[in-house]
């Protein structure tokens, strides 16, 4: 939202500094969750 | 036949350092199961075959246990293992 009222009062740096800040804390999420379901089966030799 | 549909109480001892198969477990599910059980070795003389779901090792109930849990038990076992272990089909019912 604090993004969206910066688009409409005029394309500031900030606002697309606020835009990218969500959208590099939308990938990071996504690689978090990627890597904690990879590899969800354990082997162990005994 | 009946014997198939009943847990099994399997004891192990140690051949040249292992008990000859692998503890499997899926992250986030409970309930660890038997995999790769090596031929002629300790585990499939003692009747343990693939996919056998471990109920007890050494007497504890380990069904609600962490894989990491079970793992550790095992390998504090020194060199004998008593385990009951029920096929999953037996398991399930």
């Amino acid at each position: 939202s604090q993004a969206m009222k910066k688009w409409v009062q005029g394309n500031s740096d900030e606002a697309q500094e606020e835009m990218a800040w969500q959208i590099a804390k939308m990938i990071v999420n996504d690689v978090v969750h990627q890597s904690n379901h990879d590899s969800p089966s354990k082997s162990t030799k005994l | 036949r009946d014997e198939d549909l009943k847990p099994k109480l399997c004891k192990l001892e140690k051949t040249s350092g292992s008990y000859g198969f692998h503890l499997n477990g899926i992250q986030g599910v409970l309930g660890q199961h038997i995999k790769e059980v090596v031929k002629g070795g300790p585990a499939d003389r003692a009747g343990l075959e693939d996919n056998d779901i471990v109920v007890e090792v050494n007497g504890v109930n380990v069904e609600h246990r962490r894989y990491d849990e079970v793992v550790d038990m095992i390998r504090r076992s020194g060199d004998s293992l008593e385990m009951l272990v029920a096929k999953k089909s037996v398991y399930d019912k």
